[in-house]
């Protein structure tokens, strides 16, 4: 009979084994955990700052630290979304708990976005934003967004074995999502009353506080990733216990 | 012959709930009505036709599912399905995979890597066992899978059919170590359509028919009477 300690070594393996195998099956392997955002920059940068003219003086390093722990939120909660239905082979030969697939995924991710990172903190130093002692709240923002990302992968991941359809949902969440976190403006441009109704997106409030310790030389807003990190604590918890109490319900619905 | 009881179930029934669409459902009993016992040393056959509900006990006992009516004891033992290449990964190099394999079928990574030697040399695959398992040929897949269920054996082996893998040489081999398993103080359950590999292989049989049990003891007798009614049926 397996522990913890023999789930946690498996999710070890697993994530190491994926890492390597998604690094070695492209001509340019890690490399494209950085041109993906560079390109979508570039396309932006090209709808917003040249076409809009929204663009202000530090548009590009503006884009990119909106953009990569976006990216990194997107993409985690996408693919966490199926995590448990295509583990569904697995959990027909041998019991597993159920928690360990999307939990896969968000590490994975999770590793990929610390090389993120430093590259990001590299580029903002070469375009000309001098390093300060704010960036070193960088962790804690990172953080503070991981456990952001784990309550809704594993909000998404527990539903959608239920409901085929909730995908569908899942994808449209995420772009209202994405025009509702400020990735390509700034908060300010809006009207207040809508200010005060898209700060409840954590997602908002976390691209509004990167930007302040990385770009505007400003520590973050404590209280707020206080309060961000203490919700999804609270969420990560329920989802933890709701998954488990499922474990040997999610064999039956997903035929 | 026999010895402890490991695992008992009692009145077991399991039902599938079906959802065409958000308000119509449906449900099939896939078990209604079994009871049996698993003791140390047993090789136990379960019998039946198609849709009788064998694979469904087999995952009831696997503890993959939970059953809706009835009790299983299990007295802490571990069980898994002998599973052909379970949680393999395309990308994954062999090794890995054999890892991950073996920890899933409930053994720690010290254990498994104990045990791998042992693995790679049964399957023949010392050359590829650390290129990612997408390179191989399907046989290649087979046997690592194979070799793996073998060497990492829990104390109750579920087994659904016996699958032929690989080529007509490692096929031997395999069948020889399989009934070697079976014929050891290895306890197992085994599925099959064969009454025949049941006869001879396990000393124990049950016979499920439409979620019920039909008739369950030593197996030559079971065998027999199972035989005896598909030839009435026809």
């Amino acid at each position: 009979m397996l522990g913890t300690r023999d789930y946690l070594q498996l999710i070890q393996i697993k994530v190491a084994g994926n890492l390597k195998a998604e690094s070695s099956r492209d001509y340019l392997g890690y490399l494209w955990w950085l041109i993906e955002p560079v390109f979508k920059m570039l396309a932006y940068y090209f709808v917003f700052g040249m076409l809009l003219s929204r663009g202000t003086e530090d548009y590009v390093a503006f884009l990119m630290t909106g953009l990569i722990p976006w990216l990194w939120f997107a993409q985690t909660v996408s693919r966490s979304s199926m995590s448990i239905v295509s583990g569904k082979a697995l959990m027909m030969q041998v019991y597993i708990p159920k928690i360990i697939l999307p939990t896969i995924v968000i590490c994975q991710d999770a590793v990929k976005q610390i090389i993120i990172f430093f590259s990001l903190l590299l580029f903002l130093y070469f375009y000309g934003i001098s390093p300060s002692p704010h960036w070193l709240s960088l962790p804690v923002l990172a953080s503070t967004q991981l456990v952001v990302i784990m309550a809704c992968s594993y909000f998404v991941a527990s539903i959608v074995p239920f409901m085929n359809d909730f995908n569908y949902i899942v994808s449209t969440g995420l772009q209202l999502m994405f025009f509702c976190s400020g990735v390509f403006y700034s908060l300010d441009i809006i009207p207040p009353r809508f200010q005060q109704l898209l700060i409840l997106n954590p997602m908002a409030s976390l691209l509004y506080n990167y930007r302040r310790a990385l770009i505007y030389h400003q520590w973050p807003d404590w209280s707020d990733l206080c309060l961000i990190t203490l919700g999804s604590l609270l969420a990560v918890l329920v989802m933890w216990r709701v998954i488990k109490r499922l474990d040997h319900i999610y064999p039956r619905v997903i035929l | 012959m026999s010895g402890d009881l490991l695992i008992a179930l009692q009145n077991v029934g399991v039902r599938f709930k079906f959802r065409r669409s958000l308000f119509n459902g449906d449900y099939f009993d896939a078990l209604k009505d079994v009871s049996c016992d698993i003791c140390r040393g047993d090789s136990l056959g379960v019998i039946g036709r198609n849709g009788a509900g064998k694979t469904t006990l087999l995952r009831l006992i696997g503890g993959i599912i939970k059953p809706d009516r009835g009790v299983i004891v299990n007295n802490n033992v571990s069980t898994t399905l002998l599973a052909m290449q379970i949680g393999f990964d395309q990308e994954l190099t062999g090794r890995a995979n054999a890892l991950v394999s073996g920890m899933l079928l409930g053994f720690s990574k010290k254990q498994v890597l104990a045990n791998m030697e042992k693995v790679i040399d049964f399957a023949e695959l010392h050359d590829f066992i650390d290129r990612p398992t997408r390179t191989y040929s399907a046989g290649m897949k087979a046997r690592l899978g194979f070799s793996i269920a073998l060497e990492m054996s829990p104390d109750v082996l579920l087994i659904d059919e016996v699958l032929g893998v690989g080529d007509a040489k490692f096929q031997k081999k395999s069948m020889a170590v399989m009934k070697e398993k079976l014929l050891s103080d290895q306890t197992i359950v085994f599925v099959s359509h064969s009454a025949a590999m049941v006869k001879s292989l396990c000393n124990k049989a049950i016979w499920i028919e439409n979620g019920f049990t039909v008739m369950q003891g030593d197996s030559a007798e079971v065998v027999g009477a199972y035989e005896q009614s598909m030839n009435d049926n026809g």
